[in-house]
């Protein structure tokens, strides 16, 4: 693992560290693609899912991700197909167990 | 359009067509609306179809199954169009008169008033479309016979009787203002008095010929006089028809909400004021708590160390501490982040990250 990860850790590490839910928002969503690949598919989903429960919040990170190019874009259909799949499968095998 | 095309175009515009399905209707909507996608999912339960369901959620549908689901999107497409007609009537003026027709009813509504009576009635009404189609069918007819006499019967009576009243200058609050007369020597006076007004149409001309003098006490009309007292008892009998229809529909959904646990429930739910599920908070603080220890992690590989005699291991023991070691911190956070939220949900990632990368850092 790169001192990258570390450093991007860190730096939002300091924005949690201040209370400053705004800025560790930003800095995820602005420093993006320079986590991991498999950093940046969960963080994506999360924001996904979150967007889902509220669709209040996260909906504005996922559309500034859009902004950022191809490869944000492949992250969000990937977190889009699986939240997805899990919504129909969630209502409509879970449901008929009930 | 050439004359072919527009004869076709006018033909087909008489047919009922089934498609394109009313807006919101096509599966494909359905599924992607959260509460319509549950009852779809109920739909099949109900009839058996679980292993379509499954099909369905995993995208494998077979050749047959494209039939089925539209025979099943038909039944669900027209249960959701009667829930929504049955959804419209039940306002609070309508439910206010169902209650004053039925004892039990009227309980219900003065437990809870009407506007949350409705909205806990409302907000069953599709899923017993589904779960208890004969509850749902006995207030869909109920509710369908008396929509169908208000603009029925009903209005022509109101029709009628405005009619005599317009046509003999007589205002309905006038010719209401004598019905409303108890004693029925007075009641028949007062008829009496309207009948003899002067007809509007024949005023105009009377007016004209006699330069206004006509109009003040004309003489009494045997044939108003009847018409007044025979719309009398053609709205009392409107009104105890209405009610009576009033009483059934308090009736079934009395029965419906007593028989039915989902109804009772959503009726329970409203009585306690049941709040609307609050939007969750998004945790920052919270997770902030549960965020990686580094000096905690430190103190318990150090623990790690001494409880396993580190020191003494081989390098392919040491490699395997290690890893064990490293897995019980993920098992660790998963487990204090899980299901909390947003921002736990980015813990757990950033977290998981740092602690792989901590393992090469074990020494």
């Amino acid at each position: 693992m790169s001192d990258t990860f570390i450093d991007l850790y860190n730096e939002f590490l300091g924005y949690v560290n201040k209370d400053d839910e705004a800025g560790a928002r930003k800095f995820l969503v602005d420093n993006l693609q320079k986590f991991p690949e498999e950093v940046q598919e969960k963080l994506t989903f999360a924001f996904f899912e979150e967007a889902l429960m509220s669709e209040v919040k996260g909906v504005k990170e996922i559309a500034e991700m859009q902004k950022q190019g191809l490869e944000a874009m492949s992250q969000i259909d990937k977190a889009k197909k699986i939240l997805e799949d899990q919504a129909k499968i969630k209502d409509l095998k879970a449901k008929l167990t009930e | 359009m050439g004359i072919l095309d527009s004869l076709r175009k006018s033909r087909e515009e008489k047919k009922e067509h089934a498609t394109p399905p009313p807006q919101g209707h096509t599966l494909a909507q359905v599924l992607q609306d959260k509460n319509k996608s549950h009852l779809f999912g109920k739909l099949l339960e109900r009839d058996g179809d679980q292993e379509l369901a499954s099909r369905l959620a995993e995208g494998k549908l077979e050749e047959s199954d494209i039939a089925l689901l539209e025979e099943k999107r038909l039944i669900f497409s027209e249960k959701i169009i009667q829930a929504e007609k049955i959804e419209k009537l039940l306002t609070k003026e309508n439910i206010i008169d169902f209650a004053r027709n039925h004892p039990e009813f009227e309980k219900i509504i003065n437990l809870l008033g009407p506007e949350k009576a409705i909205k806990a009635i409302q907000g069953q009404l599709r899923e017993i479309s589904i779960t208890d189609e004969s509850r749902f069918n006995g207030i869909l007819s109920a509710m369908e016979t008396l929509d169908s006499y208000k603009k029925g019967e009903y209005k022509t009576v109101n029709d009628e009787v405005e009619k005599i009243c317009k046509d003999n200058n007589i205002s309905p609050q006038e010719y209401l203002a004598v019905l409303a007369i108890e004693d029925p020597i007075e009641k028949d006076k007062k008829l009496r008095e309207l009948a003899s007004r002067v007809p509007s149409e024949l005023r105009k001309t009377m007016n004209w010929l006699s330069r206004g003098m006509v109009g003040k006490g004309g003489t009494f009309n045997e044939d108003v006089l009847r018409g007044l007292q025979s719309s009398e008892n053609s709205l009392e009998n409107s009104i105890a028809q209405l009610d009576l229809l009033h009483q059934d529909i308090g009736a079934v959904l009395f029965y419906s909400v007593s028989g039915n646990d989902n109804m009772r429930n959503a009726l329970a739910g409203e009585l306690t004021n049941e709040k609307v599920q609050e939007e969750p908070k998004s945790g920052f603080k919270e997770a902030k708590k549960e965020a990686f220890d580094e000096a905690e992690f430190e103190e318990e590989w150090e623990n790690k160390k001494r409880y396993t005699n580190y020191e003494r291991l081989s390098d392919a023991e040491r490699e395997h501490v290690k890893q064990t070691f490293i897995d019980d911190a993920h098992t660790y956070y998963m487990k204090k982040n899980s299901g909390k939220g947003f921002w736990h949900n980015v813990l757990i990632t950033l977290t998981e990250t740092l602690i792989n990368s901590k393992k090469d850092k074990l020494n």
